[in-house]
């Protein structure tokens, strides 16, 4: 008799990483996952170390980068020294990620960089998942060159699996403290994020300090109840990413899902988030694990509902 | 002494560690800033702000150039975009001035960090108390108060 957990585990296709390992187009894909990160974290980099970066001002070093005031290196030849090493060893990772040397400095100088660029009095957030990822891909094993053994490819779905858990724990964090700050503000009679106006007075309140053109901005502000519906849906939308690290066959609709809030953030408030996009694409679009299940379909899902409402009003006219 | 993880090691460690990620992230929010590096909460944009209490400043001169009405805080991007910064990154600083201002602290080291947006420029900027309603001052341009703290006219020292 199946337990009620495992029932929902059976209908929504839960994943079993034992089960994935034996499946060769899973590890192929998962490898291929692994593999588009390592080629787009060049773009991504490129993204960051703009021309200005040795204008900056008010250096404030974070913990990460004592050494360099240690050994009594000014910000200038920090900045040159850390941003050439990032891009170096990023373009580097493209041929040489399946060695463990290389992913370790990779994730070093990646580590180095981000700390450079927090190091103004606010952290970089556009970075971070990518700095968490690449230190989860130093352990994996070599599914490039080495032995293929079941141990081997098991620990490599493992480690892909924490990055993406990562990336989606990060979303439903935002996501419930969205929700926590909907429910209070709510009970204590404010503008909350379930009010018509509440995105509307989100963006008034950003755009003027962050001085970022927005294409809808106006528009949303004037026509609140344009913005309600993708607001009130977000907080569900980011809430439950975790979820899809269990049911992988919702991760490509959620990846979509994301990247396209991504998209909106950007064209309601002018906040960029392209590195978060990128990454979306290079971990959850080609999906290895959504192999694992057959993949979401409404039609499916429509029918099944049905099929069992049915059945269960088959039982009640019975029993009446 | 055998130190080979198995499987089970390796997943209990992986769950610890998102645990870990997830709790260190929520606990970073005590901090003053909101985040210890490099643990952060993702609480971006969370609550909605429905009245806002803050410092600003408005400018009235840059180098050679006078402006009258003075540039508002939101109206410098041309400052930000010269040095390669977001203006989110000197909110904190012109806080710093006006807490400074107001309850005697180090007036003159928070004003250095401030004039760092003007490059070498020499400035003069008005520093205001205000609040306001979001969608009311977009709207219309009004706050609901605001209160003249102090008038910074100087030549940086860079």
């Amino acid at each position: 008799m199946m337990s009620y957990f495992e029932k929902v585990n059976t209908y929504f296709g839960g994943l079993s990483l034992s089960q994935a390992a034996q499946d060769d187009r899973v590890v192929e894909y998962a490898r291929i996952a692994v593999s588009l990160f390592y080629y787009l974290l060049p773009l991504v980099v490129f993204l960051y170390a703009n021309n200005e970066i040795i204008e900056r001002q008010n250096f404030d070093p974070l913990w990460p980068l004592v050494w360099a005031s240690y050994l009594g290196i000014e910000y200038i030849p920090l900045a040159y020294l850390l941003t050439f090493s990032c891009i170096a060893t990023a373009f580097l990772g493209i041929f040489f990620h399946p060695y463990q040397g290389m992913r370790i400095l990779v994730f070093g100088t990646l580590w180095q960089w981000h700390a450079l660029l927090s190091s103004f009095g606010q952290p970089n957030h556009q970075l971070y998942l990518w700095l968490y990822a690449s230190l989860i891909f130093i352990p994996l094993p070599d599914l490039w060159r080495g032995t293929r053994s079941l141990e081997s490819k098991r620990d490599f779905l493992l480690f892909l699996w924490c990055a993406q858990a990562l990336v989606m724990l990060s979303y439903t964090m935002a996501g419930l403290q969205k929700i926590y700050y909907l429910i209070t503000q709510s009970f204590a009679g404010e503008v909350s994020g379930i009010s018509i106006n509440g995105f509307a007075y989100q963006i008034a309140a950003w755009l003027p300090k962050l001085q970022t053109p927005a294409l809808f901005g106006d528009f949303i502000i004037m026509h609140p109840w344009v913005g309600w519906f993708p607001y009130v849906a977000l907080h569900v939308l980011q809430a439950s990413a975790i979820m899809v690290m269990l049911y992988p066959r919702f991760q490509k609709v959620w990846a979509v899902l994301l990247v396209l809030f991504h998209f909106g953030t950007y064209w309601t408030m002018g906040i960029s988030f392209t590195s978060n996009a990128i990454l979306l694409i290079a971990l959850f679009f080609v999906a290895p694990f959504s192999l694992t299940s057959p993949p979401f379909s409404f039609n499916e899902t429509r029918r099944t509902f049905f099929r069992r409402l049915g059945t269960r009003q088959q039982h009640t006219t019975m029993r009446s | 002494m055998d130190f080979t993880l198995t499987y089970r090691d390796k997943k209990r460690a992986v769950l610890s560690f998102l645990i870990l990620y997830a709790c260190a992230g929520f606990l970073a929010n005590l901090a003053p800033r909101g985040e210890v590096y490099p643990f952060f909460s993702w609480s971006l944009f969370s609550a909605i702000p429905n009245q806002i209490k803050m410092y600003t400043i408005e400018i009235s001169r840059i180098g050679n150039t006078y402006y009258d009405p003075p540039l508002l805080f939101s109206e410098t991007k041309f400052l930000f975009d010269r040095i390669g910064q977001s203006p989110t990154q000197y909110l904190g600083p012109i806080q710093g001035l006006g807490y400074a201002i107001d309850e005697r602290g180090d007036i003159e080291a928070k004003q250095n960090v401030v004039a760092k947006m003007f490059s070498s420029d020499t400035y003069t900027y008005t520093v205001y108390y205000v609040v306001y309603d979001p969608l009311e001052l977009y709207t219309t341009g009004d706050y609901t108060r605001k209160e003249k703290k102090a008038e910074i006219n100087a030549t940086p020292d860079l």
